[in-house]
């Protein structure tokens, strides 16, 4: 069975790489000009090219070649990303490479090879082992649960709120029972049961652990006999529809449950009139698109088979590039809320400046989250907005922690909570 | 052995130091001082004149290349002695290829000379405003005289060329280095290189100090089927910026240019002095000369859209008007459709010397939008050195769309009195030193402009001269000239 | 071993420290292996790794760099988007200028040019140009490359077709010379403002670049001011999700793409000429059936299908697209009087009007260079001529006859006689003869895909009289810089010596050929230093 995570599998990508900076600049045809013409949040932070998938790709290569060797700088190179995947749509752009799977394996073969990940890294994996959340929190973790949100005993659908909406964002879980409930879908949950989806194990690049987390999960959802698992966190419904089938070498399609994300389950209704706003909300609002959900959000399609002259694949493989993600759903949303401006920033959708909160960055590196964070934010009011919405609960806290740490004003919301506030 | 006889030598009687044959270089139209050759060579062709630049070099004599008949800005005349190359011999014209649209011509050739050759073929080369016709083509190009046509972006007419260059080797610039050259696929079209350097762009504005050109591949268009001239009337110069603007971006047309009263009266007036006078009286103080040109292609069609994009840019500015023909001449408009595509073929003198004698030109490069405040610092240098305004014309010419401009102010004076030379180039200089750091760029610095200018352009100057010194080693050709 | 540790202080207190680095992590990033060039027998064999890389953000600051260079004696190696192989270090110890901080982009929308330092890239000029009822020309090097590295190195796009060729259209900035020495060049000679290009007297434009640039190797330019070139004003509109992203033409008729399908090649070049004359268009170019077939291919794998068949190989013979743009710059009356222009030399040809998409996702503002290299993984170009349209056609069609001999390892690509072009409104054609071949290491003969670009195609086109842009770097300067001027080369080499004696700009180029083909067994140098070159 083919390793997904083993970068022998990568050499080619690496090697094949033009240096055509796909995996940095936005999509030329989308480029706002100077500003914000970068979507890559860690060459942003750090100019070196040795922070661009481009010059990581180079200096993997040197390491499996023996060129150099593990050094704390090469540490800093391989984690200091938050693994958006704004390089993995750019490549596939016009090469059809894999650096998102590059940077990945080379992490989990820094954990092989005794060196990875970082100390934070190791605490988080540790507090998830200990306590089944990322926090170490010791409370239950169905804390968020509100006498008014009717959960059902069983259902075929299994809301999945993560560590997040579950300690810190509570509002986000508390929100999505509700409009569940208005929405009239019955839907349980996991119980004494739920647990951390193992995101961060797996982004840190500790495949076994990850694995033994995934295995896990995918057990208790089986035994609930719900076929639907729906989230309200980006990152969690990314484990589920990519990382576990890409961990395990299985199609998604053959995992035997479909993930949503909850904006997927209210557009659909919005759009057949079946789920209306009563309340206007007067705000000039840009969305902010999830890394995990937009451009990762597509299913993993497992692909096994030899690479030939020229570079030919055999069979076929089938890409996600990014298309199909989670996009317009939300947009539907917001712009059938009435006083709600939605506007775009210049970086959107597949070009989307992550919020930096991602791959492990947050814990590790927090000046490097908060830095991006500012960054985005700065965006944000380029377009004249005074709030940014987006899917994701960390994507919600960096930002109000950066606009706070900056006076920038700006109010961070999840769409749930708007969804919430308008119904 | 005298520098005479060892050309006599190479030249046989292709060489003179008669005092007769001397003083035609000694001055001319400019204010320059004198200066008198050692002797004047008339070389056939480009082997002749690598054997002079090498006996030059030899004995350290300057070198001076002529190739005009008629001289305005003091670069040919020597300053420092030497020998006069004189190529009035290379005159020839060869390779008229209507499918790639080009011409080969040799140094000597003149306006008055490829004219005719072009017109026949219902070609041109894109004119600059009405070059006296004994000025060689060659040279008007590289002193980068301006074209009278801002449509096109590629504005430089000079393709590949030979050149002789100051250490006496030759060389051909462009696609013509191509080592078969000319039974080579290449055809000199391209002017740059070869390889790392453009060496076309050093041989540009030099003024014949940077090696001696002995043929040039020219670039020709179409003279066209239908002509329509739209005059547009100014009190201000500063009204006439905006809408030329809006030509220009928009690509309509193809001569454009601005002049004042003085130098549209003294180009269009057939009969002098009697029409110059009535248009005098009735032209406007600034106009905007517009003329479109249709193509060989449904010729009509290009000009009505071309009309109607005119209209609509005079609705956007308040519903500017235009006339199709000029006040106090109904034929101005036939005339300059004819003398805009020709070298000055009036009876007479020269357009610029019709009203004085003589003309000293001050010009240089500058935005459009900053016309209007070097027309008023001229207007204040002449009032401040009593010179009348009224004798200065000025002539702008957009390039390229507009991105920039040809700035000329034509100071007619009497050649004849003392008094009006000195105060001319009392003028010139005032006005230059005042225009200068108003940003005025002076590409072609002559005579007493050269050290104005070169003062100021501290690194350029200096890299200038290691380049010099690489081609030129012995400063031989044309010294004195720029900052050499 | 490094470079002295006074000379990286030094440099460090100019930049400050999080903008340079000796860390050898990074200075593998920095290891050529990119771009045009990747894979090329000097990619593989002469690229090495940096001591240091510094970011500068002024010209200051790269003077300051340049200044410690020249007194230590230090190789160093300008880039600002280092996608050519020229542009990485050969040399050990070298200093990499990093110049992506240089980033400062202004526009003078009244006079129609671009102030821009080196950092900036097509994609973004185009970007600000587009809004403001201007463009500049995305070139074939991609959208991602620099403005100015481009425009004083290279630059060709059919967008030229009304424009000239860059090197045309450099104006007035700022140069580093070798030694750390600032040269205003341009307007800039006498003020503060760039917007012309010639100073006063010689144009010393024409030592920066000639049909080619230095590529670094005559300091840095640290500003440049660039023509951009009047457009329509009704903006073009980005549209789609990646990879099938393309910018929509608006509705009024402002510009439009037409493909022609011409019947024979010759009819294709004769109405290149024509439509040329008839002073119509805004671009004019031949489309290389493989691009036709990576158009419609979804992958790599797709794109084999296609051009496995029989099909494919007759198409090189049989199918004959030109493709036309037309740009209402006036009014739409203009494109609608241009259309009817083109139709009437179109139909003299017996041309067919193809299918057109009303968009463009290849040339205004993105230009996909990369999938130059989706067919194989290996791609250059080996002849980048202009001159007439004849000579592009007579030349392509030699070197389609001469491929076969070194194909493989060249892909076989049935005869296509190149990419050809239309330049100045048909003064001039351009020819770019490209070549893919696969670089895994483990095949016999790989060698002669270097046989081919460094000395084959160099011979013929010294045999030819063809002139090829490429060739002062992707052949020995013993061969073409002998053949062509003739001896262009003692020029070169006499500026060098004069601006930097100790050759610490980006050394060895542009002799970086010459160095390589010492080292390796398949070339007889014989051959070509003791030829009479004017006999062809």
């Amino acid at each position: 069975m083919k390793d997904n995570y083993d970068i022998n599998n990568y050499t080619y990508d690496m090697d094949r790489c033009i240096g055509c900076k796909g995996c940095v600049w936005v999509d030329h045809v989308y480029m706002p000009g100077v500003r914000y013409g970068v979507k890559c949040p860690s060459n942003a932070y750090k100019l070196f090219d040795g922070y661009a998938p481009m010059g990581r790709e180079k200096i993997g290569k040197a390491l499996l070649e023996g060129r150099i060797d593990y050094t704390p700088e090469y540490l800093d190179v391989m984690y200091m990303c938050q693994l958006c995947g704004a390089c993995d749509a750019g490549c596939k752009r016009n090469l059809d490479l894999e650096p998102l799977s590059v940077l990945e394996s080379l992490r989990v073969k820094a954990v092989k090879d005794g060196k990875g990940p970082m100390p934070a890294h190791k605490k988080v994996a540790q507090n998830i082992a200990e306590k089944g959340n990322r926090y170490g929190a010791a409370e239950k973790r169905s804390g968020w649960i509100t006498k008014d949100t009717k959960i059902s005993d069983k259902a075929d659908m299994v809301y999945f709120p993560g560590c997040s909406a579950s300690y810190v964002e509570k509002g986000i879980a508390q929100a999505t029972g509700k409009i569940l409930n208005k929405a009239g879908i019955n839907f349980m949950t996991l119980g004494d049961k739920d647990t951390c989806c193992g995101h961060p194990v797996a982004t840190s690049g500790m495949l076994d652990e990850a694995k033994a987390i995934a295995r896990k999960n995918i057990d208790i959802l089986k035994a609930t006999g719900a076929t639907t698992l729906v989230t309200s966190c980006a990152e969690c419904y990314n484990t589920w529809k990519v990382i576990y089938p890409k961990m395990l070498s299985k199609n998604f399609a053959d995992m035997g449950y479909q993930v949503i994300h909850l904006v997927e389950v209210v557009s659909k209704l919005v759009n057949e009139g079946k789920f209306t706003f009563s309340k206007p909300m007067n705000i000039r609002a840009a969305y902010h698109d999830p890394c995990r959900m937009a451009r990762q959000g597509e299913p993993w399609v497992e692909w096994e088979g030899t690479r030939g002259q020229w570079g030919i694949l055999t069979p076929k493989k089938e890409y996600r590039r990014g298309t199909f993600g989670v996009y317009q759903q939300p947009r539907d949303i917001l712009n059938k809320i009435q006083g709600l401006d939605l506007v775009e920033m210049p970086r959107m959708k597949e070009n989307a400046f992550c919020c930096g909160a991602g791959g492990g960055v947050m814990d590790a590196y927090p000046d490097f989250a908060m830095w991006a964070a500012t960054e985005r934010l700065t965006e944000v009011q380029s377009v004249a907005a005074e709030a940014v919405i987006s899917a994701c609960p960390y994507c919600k806290k960096v930002f109000n922690e950066a606009s706070k740490a900056n006076n920038m004003n700006i109010k961070a919301y999840d769409i749930t909570e708007i969804i919430l506030a308008c119904m | 052995m005298s520098i005479k006889n060892k050309l006599t030598d190479l030249l046989g009687n292709r060489v003179s130091d008669a005092p007769a044959a001397l003083d035609a270089y000694r001055t001319d139209y400019s204010l320059a001082s004198p200066g008198t050759p050692l002797c004047v060579a008339y070389p056939n062709d480009s082997k002749e004149i690598m054997a002079i630049v090498a006996l030059a070099n030899e004995t350290n004599t300057p070198v001076v290349p002529v190739s005009s008949r008629v001289h305005f800005t003091g670069a040919a005349i020597p300053k420092q002695g030497g020998v006069i190359v004189d190529m009035k011999n290379m005159n020839k014209i060869w390779n008229l290829d209507e499918r790639n649209r080009k011409i080969t011509v040799e140094p000597g050739v003149t306006w008055n000379q490829l004219y005719p050759v072009l017109a026949e073929k219902n070609l041109m080369v894109c004119p600059p405003m009405l070059p006296h016709g004994e000025q060689s083509v060659i040279t008007t190009f590289l002193e980068r005289s301006p074209l009278v046509i801002p449509l096109y972006e590629y504005a430089e007419p000079l393709l590949s060329m030979e050149v002789v260059w100051p250490n006496g080797t030759l060389f051909r610039t462009g696609s013509a280095s191509a080592p078969t050259f000319p039974n080579s696929f290449a055809e000199g079209v391209n002017p740059e290189g070869p390889g790392t350097m453009d060496f076309y762009r050093l041989l540009q504005g030099a003024q014949g100090t940077m090696g001696i050109v002995t043929w040039a591949i020219i670039k020709t268009e179409y003279l066209s089927p239908m002509n329509k001239f739209f005059f547009f009337s100014f009190n201000n110069i500063e009204d006439a910026i905006k809408p030329t603007y809006s030509f220009l971006r928009r690509k309509i047309g193809y001569d454009c240019f601005i002049m004042n009263r003085l130098d549209l009266a003294l180009i269009c007036a057939e009969e002098y002095p009697n029409e110059f006078d009535v248009m005098m009286k009735k032209l406007p103080e600034w106009m905007i000369v517009l003329a479109l040109r249709a193509s060989r292609r449904r010729p009509e069609e290009k000009i009505q859209y071309e009309t109607n994009a005119i209209n609509d840019i005079c609705r956007k500015f308040n519903g500017m008007q235009y006339l199709n023909s000029l006040p106090g001449s109904g034929h101005a408009a036939i005339r300059l459709t004819e003398i805009l595509r020709q070298p000055w073929t009036d009876k007479g003198p020269y357009w610029k010397h019709r009203l004085t004698g003589n003309c000293q030109d001050l010009m240089f490069i500058t935005k459009m939008s900053m016309v209007p405040e070097f027309v008023s610092m001229m207007t204040k240098a002449a009032v401040a050195e009593s010179f009348p305004v009224a004798n200065i014309g000025t002539y702008i010419q957009p390039i390229e769309g507009g991105r920039a401009c040809h700035v000329e102010f034509n100071m007619y004076y009497d050649p004849k009195c003392d008094n009006d030379k000195a105060k001319v180039l009392r003028l010139h200089d005032r006005a230059a030193k005042a225009m200068l750091p108003h940003g005025a760029q002076f590409t072609r610095p002559y005579g007493s402009l050269s050290d104005m200018v070169y003062e100021r352009a501290a690194s350029y100057t200096a890299t200038l001269k290691r380049v010099k010194k690489i081609f030129d080693e012995n400063n031989i050709m044309n010294p004195g000239n720029l900052c050499f | 071993m490094g470079i002295p540790q006074e000379a990286y202080k030094a440099m460090e207190d100019i930049v400050g420290s999080q903008y340079i680095t000796d860390d050898q992590v990074i200075a593998q990033a920095y290891v050529g292996r990119l771009g045009h060039g990747k894979d090329t027998g000097i990619d593989l064999e002469m690229n090495v790794p940096p001591a240091v890389i510094v970011l500068p953000r002024t010209t200051k600051e790269v003077q300051g760099i340049l200044k410690i260079a020249h007194r230590y004696k230090i190789n160093y190696v300008p880039a600002s988007s280092f996608w050519i192989s020229h542009c990485a270090p050969k040399r050990p110890n070298s200093i990499v200028l990093d110049l992506k901080r240089m980033n400062d982009l202004e526009i003078d929308e009244e006079n129609m040019c671009a102030i821009c330092g080196p950092g900036v890239i097509f994609s973004q000029l185009q970007e600000e140009a587009i809004k403001r009822g201007m463009y500049t020309t995305t070139p074939g090097g991609g959208s991602q490359v620099s403005v100015v590295a481009n425009h004083i190195n290279w630059g060709l796009s059919p967008l030229n077709y009304r424009n000239g060729v860059p090197g045309r259209r450099v104006l007035g900035g700022e140069w580093v010379l070798p030694d750390g020495e600032l040269l205003r060049i341009g307007s800039m000679s006498t003020s503060d403002d760039p917007f012309w290009g010639e100073g006063p007297g010689p144009d010393l434009r024409g030592l920066l670049r000639g049909w080619i640039g230095w590529f670094g190797a005559m300091g840095v330019v640290t500003k440049l001011a660039v023509k951009l070139l009047p457009f329509h004003d009704e903006g073009l509109k980005p549209v789609g999700i990646s990879p099938h992203t393309t910018l929509q033409f608006p509705e009024k008729k402002r510009i439009r793409w037409y493909n022609f399908v011409m019947p024979t090649r010759e009819s294709l070049v004769e109405c290149m000429y024509d439509i040329g004359k008839a002073e119509i268009a805004a671009a004019l170019t031949k489309v290389p059936q493989q691009w036709r077939y990576i158009a419609k291919a979804g992958c790599r794998e797709d794109f084999w299908e296609g051009w496995n068949t029989n099909e494919a190989r007759k198409s090189i013979n049989n199918i004959h697209i030109c493709r036309v743009m037309l740009v209402g710059y006036a009014s739409e009356e203009q494109l609608e009087y241009e259309e009817r222009v083109l139709m009437d030399i179109m139909d003299s040809y017996g041309a067919k009007l193809g299918r057109t998409r009303q968009s463009d996702n290849s040339w205004i503002k993105n230009a996909d260079s990369a999938t130059m290299w989706m067919m194989t993984g290996a791609y250059t170009s080996v002849q980048v001529t202009v001159d007439t349209v004849d000579c592009g056609v007579k030349g392509g069609e030699g070197l389609a006859r001469e491929k076969p001999a070194f194909t493989p390892p060249l892909m076989d690509d049935y005869g296509e006689p190149g990419w050809f072009q239309v330049s100045e409104i048909g003064h001039m054609g351009y020819i770019e003869f490209l070549q893919y071949w696969d670089p895994n290491p483990n095949q016999e003969n790989l060698y002669k895909k270097d046989e081919w670009n460094y000395i084959k195609v160099p011979t013929l086109d010294a045999e030819w009289g063809m002139f090829n842009a490429f060739n002062m770097y992707a052949s020995p300067m013993n061969l073409t810089g002998k053949a062509y001027g003739p001896e262009c080369r003692k020029w070169f080499e006499k500026v060098k010596a004069e601006f930097d004696p100790d050759k610490i700009s980006n050394d060895p180029i542009p002799w970086d050929v010459d160095e390589y083909v010492d080292k390796v067994d398949w070339v007889n140098k014989e051959d070509y230093i003791n030829r009479d070159w004017s006999k062809g």
